[in-house]
C-alpha cells in the first residue's frame, strides 16, 4: 500500500473509524450507514464504493468500487453530446476530479492490473485536457472567482497532481495550482461568495477542504487560516460564514439563489478538524442531518469527506449566537436558540441578479423552529414576478436553442424590502457600494443598516432608506424602517410569509403549518395593506407563500413593527421508538398485504432500517407502531423526507398530500381526527426511501431524518396590547407586559 | 509514439523547448487526424510562442470554420454530472462519425488556436480577420468568442478596437469580461 492522496494516515483513519464504531458514536453509526448502503447495494451507492475498499482492504469491496469507475468511464463519451459537459462543464470537472482521485485510491491498493490501470488513466487525463482544461482557460483570469472557476481549478490542480508524471497533467497542475490562492483570496474577508447559500452550502464549502488541503500538500504552509489576495478571503472565513448559514430550525438561510436546503456535513467535518471554535462540532455532533444526501460538488460523496476530515476531539457544547458581518447581513439569536432574526444587505449582482439578489435589508425570521419567512426561487409555472423589464434570453447555455427566461425573482419585489413608487424589477445597474451597516451591537441585540445607494441610482431624491432589527427581552422582535425624500413618493414595505393567514385585529398574523405564528403589528404607521397568496414561490418549503404589502405615501415614511412570535403545540410524547417496519421491495404491496408479523424488524423511526442494520436496501417501507393519542387536540409530528408517505390511521387512510412538498424541508405535523382522541391508535405508515443515488426516484440516496412525537395544543394570548409611547414600546400578551426603550432612528 | 495519448504527450512535454526537431512534430500533430492531437499541439505552440506556428494555426481555423462544429441539434439522453449510470444519446439518423467527432470538440480545437496565437504575440492579416469574426459571431460557443477576445487583447492591435468594443457588450460575462480587458490593454 502506497498512501491515498489526502489520507496521510491510512491505519490511523481505520481505527478512527473502529473506534467509533467500537464506541457507538455519531461518527461510529454513521460509518457504518455509509458501509451498509455501500455494501449491500453497491450499484446505488457508488460514490460510497471506493472509501469502502480503502476502509476494509477486501477484494469485494475494491472490486465494488472498481466497477463504479469503469461505469463512470463509460459515461464520458454519451456526456460529450450533452448541454451540461458542453456549456457547463465545471459541473462535471469536479466529479470528474474525484473519481480519478478514487481511481489513484485503488491504485495505490494495487487493484488494477497494469493495462487496465494505463488505460483508466490515459482515458482520465485525457477527457480532464480536453473538456476541464479547456474549460478552465474559458473563464477569465483573475476576475472569475466564484464555485464554477473554483471547480474547474480544482480538477486541474488535483489531477494534475495526482498523474504528475506526464506533461499533460504538469501543465494543468500549473495553471490550476496558480489559480487557486486568488479564487478563496477573491472571496470578501466576509466568507460570502455572494451566490447563495446553496451554492456556498453544496459547491464552495465542500471545495475548500481540498483545496486547502491540497495546496498544503504541494506548497506547504497553513492555508487554512491564511488571508489571500486579492480580497482578504480565507478558506476560514468561508468555513465560518457556511456555519453561520445554519438555522436552529435545521435549514439553511433561504439567501440569494434557491432558497431553504437541508446544511450538508464534510465542509463543517473539516473547519471542526483544523478551528478551535466549538460551533462546528456543535453543528456536527447534534445539529446535523445525517440521512439526508445531496450532491456536493456534483458528487454524493458528502458522508465520505464528513467521515474523513471528522476530528475525535471532544469539543464542549455551543450555541447559535448572534453575528454580524458588516458587508453582508446580521443575525439576532435568541439565548435558547427558539427566535432568529437575520437581515441581510449584501451586494446584488448589477444588471442580472440571478444569484446575488436584491435585497437591501430583506429579513428571514424562524421561531420555535418554524421558517416564518421565505426567500428564493419561483416554480415553472409562477408568473408572479415576470416583470416587463426583467426578462433575458441567451444563447450560450443550451444546444441548438436559446433560452428565454424572467429573472424578476431576482429582483426587490420579490424580497421583504423596501419599495418605491412600486419598482418591484428594483435592481442595481452598475458596481457600486450599495448598502453599509450602521450599527450592531451583540449585547443589545440590535442591528441597523443604511440601503440608500441602491434606491438613490433610480430616484435621486432619495435621502435615505433603512431599517432596524431588535430581538427585545428574548420574546419578539421590533424592526423600524424609515424612508425619506425630497419629494413625495408612494412607499410600500414589503413581507413574504409562510401560509397560512388566520384572522387578526391589527397587522396580519399567519400560522404555519407547525403551529407557530407570528403576528406583524405596526406600532408606528398605517396599517393599510394588501395581501396575496403567491403560488409557486418559493418552489420550495410550502410551494407559496404570502405577500404582504403595507402602504404609505409622503417625504418621511416610517413603520416600526412589532414582530410577535408564539408557538402553539408542544410535545406530549416521544414515539420514535418501537416501530415494526417491513420492506416492500416491489413498491407494490397493498396494506392488507404488508406481514406485521413475528418477522418484521423493530426500528426506532429516525432514519431508513437499512442504515441501522444489515437489511434490504429498497425503496419502499412500511412501519406500525400502536399509540396512545391524547384526550385533547393533537398532531403527529413525523420525520421530514418521508417520500410519498401513506398514514392509516386504525386502518383508515388520512389525506396527508398537502403535506408532500413541504416535508421535503421540514418534520409534518399530522391533525389527529377528533374521534381518535383519548384513544389507543393503530398507526401504519408506508413511504419511499432514497435507495439510490442516480435512480429518478432514489432522492439521492438520502433517507427520512426526524424524530416522531405526539404534539398538543398550548396557549397562546396573541397580542392584546402594542404602543408607541414616550419613547417606549410597550407590548401586552396574556398576563405579561414588556416595556422596551426605543429610540426612533432620525435624519 | 502511436497512441492519441502519446502524441497529446508529445505536444505537451515538448511545449517549453526551443528545438526544430520536436516544433516540427508538433507543426504535424497540429494536422494529425485526431482532432484531440490537434488540441494538444495547439496548446504546445501557444506555449512555445514560437511566431513560426501562425500560419499553420491560422490554416487549423480555417480547416475548423469548416466543420460542422455547432450544428448539433439538442440529442435525446444524457444523466447526472458525475453519474456512473449507463446511457446513450440517439442521434439523427446518418449522422456521420466526422460529424461526431466535429460536435464533440466544438470549439475546443478553435480555443486552442486562438489562446496560441494571441501567446504567441505575432499575427497575420488572416489571423486578425479570424480572430475578428470569432469575436462577435454568435454561432460560435462563448468559449471561442471570449478566448479571441483575450487573443485581440494580447495582440493590442488597434485596428481591433470596434470590435472588442462590440464584444463588451456580449451576453455571456466570460465574453464581455474578456473584451473589455483587451480594450483597456489596448489603449494602454
Amino acid at each position: 500500500m502506497q498512501k491515498p492522496f489526502y489520507i496521510d494516515d491510512l491505519d490511523a483513519l481505520r481505527e478512527k473509524l473502529s473506534r467509533a464504531k467500537r464506541d457507538g458514536s455519531l461518527m461510529g453509526r454513521v460509518r457504518d450507514s455509509v458501509m451498509r448502503r455501500s455494501r449491500n447495494a453497491p450499484e446505488n451507492f457508488p460514490w460510497f464504493t471506493p472509501f469502502t475498499a480503502l476502509v476494509t482492504g477486501e477484494k469485494k469491496d475494491i472490486e465494488n468500487a472498481k466497477e463504479s469507475i469503469r461505469g463512470y468511464l463509460k459515461t464520458l463519451d454519451p456526456q460529450t453530446f450533452g448541454m451540461g459537459l458542453q456549456f457547463h462543464f465545471w459541473c462535471f470537472a469536479f466529479p470528474h476530479a474525484r473519481w480519478s482521485l478514487y481511481f489513484h485510491w485503488l491504485c495505490e491498493m494495487g487493484a488494477w492490473d497494469a493495462a487496465e490501470e494505463k488505460k483508466i488513466k490515459e482515458e482520465l487525463l485525457t477527457f480532464q485536457y480536453i473538456n476541464f482544461f479547456y474549460g478552465m482557460r474559458t473563464k477569465p483570469e483573475p476576475e472569475c472567482v466564484d464555485n464554477q472557476t473554483m471547480s474547474l481549478c480544482f480538477s486541474n490542480a488535483l489531477l494534475g497532481h495526482l498523474f504528475n508524471e506526464t506533461a499533460m497533467a504538469k501543465r494543468m497542475y500549473d495553471d490550476g495550482i496558480r489559480r487557486l490562492p486568488s479564487l478563496i483570496g477573491g472571496i470578501p474577508t466576509s466568507g460570502y461568495s455572494g451566490e447563495g447559500s446553496t451554492y456556498m452550502d453544496y459547491v464552495v464549502g465542500p471545495s475548500i477542504p481540498f483545496i486547502v488541503e491540497l495546496l498544503e500538500r504541494t506548497e506547504s504552509g497553513d492555508w487554512f487560516c491564511k488571508s489571500l489576495p486579492p480580497h482578504g478571503g480565507s478558506a476560514e472565513s468561508v468555513c465560518r460564514m457556511i456555519a453561520r448559514e445554519w438555522m436552529p430550525n435545521g435549514l439553511l438561510l433561504p439567501w440569494d439563489h434557491y432558497g431553504y436546503v437541508i446544511p450538508m456535513r464534510s465542509c463543517i467535518a473539516f473547519a471542526a478538524s483544523r478551528s478551535e471554535d466549538p460551533f462546528y462540532s456543535e453543528l456536527l455532533e447534534r445539529q446535523a442531518n445525517w440521512s439526508y444526501d445531496q450532491s456536493i460538488g456534483w458528487g454524493y460523496d458528502d458522508l465520505i469527506w464528513s467521515l474523513i476530515w471528522w476530528p475525535e476531539k471532544k469539543q464542549k457544547r455551543a450555541k447559535f449566537a448572534s453575528w454580524h458581518e458588516p458587508e453582508v447581513g446580521a443575525a439576532l439569536v435568541s439565548e435558547d436558540s427558539q427566535l432568529y432574526l437575520m437581515q441581510m444587505w449584501d451586494e446584488s449582482t448589477p444588471v442580472y441578479p440571478t444569484r446575488a439578489h436584491v435585497n437591501p435589508n430583506s429579513l428571514i425570521l424562524s421561531a420555535y423552529g418554524s421558517p416564518l419567512m421565505i426567500d428564493g426561487v419561483v416554480d415553472k409555472k409562477c408568473t408572479d414576478f415576470n416583470f416587463d423589464d426583467t426578462w433575458r434570453e441567451v444563447s450560450y447555455m443550451d444546444i441548438g436553442t436559446s433560452r428565454k427566461f424572467n429573472f424578476g425573482a431576482g429582483c426587490g419585489g420579490a424580497h421583504s424590502v423596501i419599495l418605491v413608487d412600486n419598482w418591484q424589477g428594483m435592481r442595481a445597474s452598475k458596481e457600486y457600494r450599495q448598502a453599509e451597516m450602521i450599527e450592531f451591537s451583540q449585547k443589545e441585540k440590535s442591528v441597523m443598516a443604511d440601503v440608500t445607494p441602491i434606491y438613490r441610482e433610480k430616484l435621486s431624491d432619495v435621502k435615505m432608506i433603512r431599517r432596524r432589527s431588535r430581538l427585545c427581552c428574548e420574546r419578539f422582535w421590533l424592526i423600524e424602517d424609515l424612508a425619506i425624500f425630497a419629494e413625495e413618493h408612494d412607499v410600500s414595505a414589503r413581507f413574504f410569509f409562510r401560509p397560512n393567514l388566520i384572522k387578526s385585529k391589527q397587522g396580519v398574523t399567519l400560522e404555519t403549518n407547525e403551529g407557530v405564528r407570528l403576528s406583524l403589528i405596526p406600532i408606528i404607521g398605517p396599517d393599510k395593506k394588501t395581501c396575496k397568496t403567491i403560488k409557486g414561490y418559493p418552489e420550495r418549503l410550502d410551494g407559496e407563500s404570502l405577500m404582504i404589502d403595507f402602504k404609505q405615501k409622503g417625504k418621511e415614511c416610517r413603520w416600526l413593527w412589532l414582530a410577535w412570535p408564539e408557538a402553539t403545540r408542544k410535545i406530549n410524547t416521544d414515539v420514535s421508538e418501537g416501530w415494526q417496519a417491513v420492506p416492500d421491495p416491489t413498491g407494490k404491496l397493498e396494506i392488507s398485504e404488508v406481514k406485521f408479523d413475528a418477522n418484521a424488524v423493530e426500528v426506532p423511526l429516525t432514519i431508513p432500517p437499512y442504515l441501522q442494520r444489515d437489511l434490504p436496501v429498497v425503496r419502499r417501507w412500511w412501519f406500525k407502531r400502536e399509540i396512545n393519542i391524547p384526550k385533547e387536540t393533537s398532531w403527529l409530528r413525523l420525520p421530514k423526507q418521508m417520500l410519498n408517505l401513506r398514514v392509516w390511521l386504525n386502518g383508515k387512510e388520512l389525506d396527508v398530500s398537502e403535506h408532500k412538498i413541504r416535508m421535503n424541508l421540514m418534520e409534518p405535523e399530522i391533525r389527529i381526527p377528533d374521534k381518535l382522541l383519548g384513544k389507543k391508535v393503530e398507526i401504519v405508515l408506508c413511504c419511499d426511501t432514497g435507495y439510490s443515488q442516480y435512480a429518478s426516484d432514489g432522492n439521492g440516496g438520502g433517507g427520512f431524518y426526524g424524530k416522531p412525537v405526539i404534539l398538543v395544543g398550548q396557549d397562546a394570548p396573541g397580542v392584546e396590547k402594542a404602543e408607541y409611547r414616550d419613547g417606549m414600546v410597550i407590548v401586552k400578551s396574556g398576563n405579561q407586559e414588556f416595556k422596551v426603550k426605543h429610540k426612533l432612528m432620525d435624519f | 509514439m502511436n497512441s492519441t495519448f502519446d502524441m497529446m504527450e508529445y505536444c505537451a512535454a515538448n511545449a517549453t523547448k526551443k528545438d526544430d526537431a520536436s516544433f516540427k512534430k508538433i507543426l504535424t500533430c497540429l494536422s494529425d487526424d485526431n482532432w484531440r492531437v490537434r488540441y494538444a499541439a495547439a496548446i504546445a505552440l501557444g506555449d512555445r510562442k514560437d511566431p513560426n506556428a501562425v500560419d499553420a494555426l491560422v490554416q487549423v481555423l480555417d480547416n475548423e470554420d469548416k466543420a460542422p462544429l455547432f450544428s448539433q441539434p439538442k440529442l435525446e439522453g444524457g444523466a447526472h454530472a458525475g453519474s456512473n449510470v449507463p446511457f446513450s444519446v440517439i442521434f439523427p439518423k446518418g449522422t456521420t462519425e466526422a460529424t461526431k467527432e466535429a460536435w464533440r470538440r466544438r470549439g475546443r480545437l478553435i480555443q486552442a488556436a486562438c489562446l496560441a496565437l494571441g501567446n504567441i504575440g505575432k499575427t497575420s492579416p488572416k489571423a486578425l480577420e479570424k480572430l475578428h469574426r470569432y469575436t462577435t459571431d454568435q454561432k460560435c460557443d462563448y468559449s471561442v468568442r471570449a478566448a479571441s477576445c483575450k487573443a485581440l487583447g494580447q495582440l493590442a492591435s488597434p485596428e481591433s478596437l470596434p470590435i472588442l468594443e462590440k464584444a463588451t457588450k456580449d451576453e455571456e460575462w466570460c465574453t464581455s469580461c474578456e473584451a473589455r480587458k483587451a480594450v483597456k490593454k489596448i489603449l494602454k
